[in-house]
């Protein structure tokens, strides 16, 4: 099991584009993916509805928690999604 | 003229007002959509050994709705790429693993039929998203109670209603931006809706593909009935059902016009050299903003506050302010919106103001607002509120000195700091820009320019104070010139040293809506207009027809001009040169 901390970086959070970005990558992984919250909400990376529900904004810090055979590469993937911002306005 | 009278009519025509989603006239038969019957209220367990069958009619049902989304996904892939990735998140909405996992312990582990656990697991998460802190997360609510309704109907009757759509009007309680991409490539005309937002993505798409819509009209899929023939006014939100024939034939005439000469209502406005010009309404209430959006509006650049006081006939509290503000933004999100704090003056006054003799040099603006901070205060903490999904912009009038912005900001960090204690959201970097209407804060530009975000030009209080002319006499009328050399030698101060330091200086005011002076401001490089709703297409269209380099050689003629009548003969040589 791989466990990260990630930051929301882009000035509008985590809304459905940033979303739909986080859902499509971690469907490219075997691994069991999930996000939680400080509140210790978790929810699965691959569920956009859960991603969405935790509603994250600008400079909430996350864990992320990958567990499975490509759990390295898939824990990279999406770290790197949040470090870049989704590509938004940071 | 659309009266009734006259007309010779077989059936009464009725009428519904809705709200103006999508601009333009559409005239044809109504084809109702119409939410599936839910029979979920009685229902047994299912034996187990069927079970598996409930969770295939599922799969199936899932499949056809993941089919049709897809192929407006196909619709939209070259035209519209904002389109092709609302509609992608709705694929990836009815494919959601935890969706699939609920349903399924509901079908296999508790022997639901299809339909209620259908029903039900989409209501868990519909609630879990309208519990969200998250305004728009919140409104994705209405995205899933969309998707579930039609799972139930894929579920209740599988092979979808056939039969053509060409010249149709499309009715339904609420419609999806992949329904309306496919029902456009099926030739419908126009749409009519019970529920959604103005900012809904299907009304976004609606307005790219120029399909004129009217949402909010209650109940409309009970009270229409198929095949009955619908005017969509989707400027003016109007819904008419078995017109008179004098009314069609009002109808087709404006149709047929505006048809005729159809400004280019999306994308900002170019000039033939490339610059980039935002246009951005002004408005005084939430009611204009659909409006203005639909007019072509890339923002709202000035929302004048101190009008809902006019509306209310009372001092708004700060609960009516934060309701009224988020409306505005609701209304134009993603759009961004400039809300400018009161600009109060003993000429619009509340009670307790003083008796000045001169108003307009009195204590008014942000001079009034400092001296009665409490109002200040809650009127920033509902600005701040209103700004959760980062699209607003703060706005001071009246600034004449930097120590009234230093003092405003310290005040709107107090603001901030006590949202936070009370863990409510907003905009940390809400930016703070300042109206520059009075000579000083021209004179000051470069200094000021440091210490805000942006400016905003208001042309009319500045010409009153360079020219020292009230607005309000009609004896010094004559002189009131906002293109008298003096104000465009400010403007261009004002520009420059906005230039300097990175910042925006959009213009407000008058000056933005004469068409013979754009060309002028275009010279000056500005950065943005704020005009009245209506004045956006034909300035719109003005701007696209300048050359800005040449733009920049006439500014510096009219710079050099001598009094007003000289501007203006050069404006009119170059407007009849062209």
């Amino acid at each position: 099991m791989v466990e990260r901390t990630v930051v929301v970086r882009n000035r509008a959070g985590l809304h459905t584009r940033p979303a739909a970005m986080i859902v499509k990558r971690a469907a490219q992984f075997a691994s069991d993916i999930y996000l939680e919250s400080d509140d210790h909400m978790r929810i699965n990376a691959k569920s956009i509805i859960g991603v969405m529900t935790l509603a994250a904004a600008q400079g909430t810090t996350l864990k992320l928690i990958v567990s499975g055979p490509d759990e390295e590469q898939a824990a990279d993937a999406i770290a790197e999604l949040f470090e870049t911002g989704f590509g938004e306005p940071l | 003229m659309d009266s009734d009278a006259g007309g010779l009519r077989t059936s009464p025509s009725l009428r519904f007002q809705g709200i103006a989603a999508s601009h333009g006239i559409a005239i044809g038969h109504a084809v109702i959509i119409r939410a599936p019957q839910e029979r979920l209220l009685h229902w047994r367990i299912v034996s187990p050994p069927e079970r598996p069958h409930h969770l295939e009619r599922y799969r199936q049902a899932r499949q056809l709705l993941l089919d049709s989304i897809r192929a407006g996904m196909n619709l939209a892939a070259n035209a519209l790429p904002d389109a092709h990735a609302i509609v992608e998140s709705y694929e990836l909405i009815v494919s959601d693993p935890a969706i699939e996992q609920t349903i399924s312990n509901r079908i296999l582990g508790e022997g639901m039929p299809t339909e209620v656990a259908v029903s039900t697991a989409y209501d868990a998460h519909i609630h879990a998203l309208a519990n969200a802190s998250d305004p728009l997360i919140r409104e994705r609510r209405y995205d899933l109670e969309n998707i579930r309704q039609k799972l139930l109907a894929a579920l209740l009757s599988p092979s979808p209603t056939t039969g053509s759509l060409r010249g149709a009007i499309i009715v339904a309680p609420s419609l999806l931006a992949s329904d309306v991409l496919q029902y456009h490539d099926q030739g419908v005309r126009g749409i009519v809706t019970e529920v959604g937002g103005i900012s809904s993505h299907a009304c976004i798409v609606a307005r790219t593909l120029g399909i004129p819509a009217v949402i909010g009209i209650r109940n409309a899929t009970r009270l229409l009935d198929d095949n009955v023939q619908l005017i969509v006014d989707g400027t003016r939100g109007l819904v008419i059902a078995s017109p008179d024939v004098t009314t069609i034939e009002h109808y087709r005439a404006i149709r047929d016009t505006r048809t005729e000469h159809r400004t280019p209502h999306t994308g900002i406005a170019t000039t033939t050299d490339g610059v980039a010009i935002p246009v951005y309404a002004s408005v005084d209430s939430p009611d204009e903003v659909p409006n203005a959006i639909a007019q072509g509006a890339e923002g709202i650049g000035l929302v004048r506050t101190e009008l809902l006081l006019v509306r209310l006939r009372h001092f708004p509290s700060e609960q009516e302010q934060t309701a009224w503000y988020r409306a505005i933004v609701e209304q134009a999100y993603p759009k961004p919106v400039t809300l400018r704090i009161f600009d109060l003056g003993s000429d619009k006054a509340i009670g307790g103001m003083p008796h000045e003799p001169n108003p307009a040099l009195g204590l008014r603006g942000l001079r009034f607002l400092l001296q009665r901070r409490d109002l200040l205060s809650a009127q920033l903490r509902a600005i701040l509120r209103a700004s959760a999904q980062r699209t607003v912009r703060l706005l001071a009038p009246m600034v004449t000195t930097l120590e009234e912005v230093e003092t405003l900001r310290a005040l709107l960090e107090t603001a901030k700091q006590e949202l936070r204690d009370n863990r409510e959201s907003f905009d940390e970097h809400i930016p703070l820009g300042i109206m520059v209407e009075t000579p000083a804060a021209a004179l000051l530009a470069d200094q000021l320019a440091g210490h805000v975000a942006f400016f905003s030009i208001g042309t009319n209080d500045l010409t009153q104070y360079t020219l020292a002319a009230d607005r309000t006499s009609s004896l010094v009328a004559y002189l009131f010139d906002q293109l008298h050399p003096a104000v465009l030698r400010l403007l261009q101060m004002i520009v420059a040293a906005a230039k300097r330091r990175g910042i925006h200086a959009e213009l407000c005011g008058d000056l933005a809506t004469f068409p013979s002076a754009t060309e002028l401001l275009v010279g000056l490089g500005i950065s943005a207009l704020s005009v009245a709703p209506t004045s956006i297409p034909a300035l719109k269209e003005k701007i696209s027809t300048i050359n800005a380099a040449q733009a920049e050689q006439l500014l510096v003629q009219a710079l050099a001009a001598s009094d007003s009548a000289a501007v203006r003969a050069l404006l009119n040589h170059q407007h009849s040169s062209v």
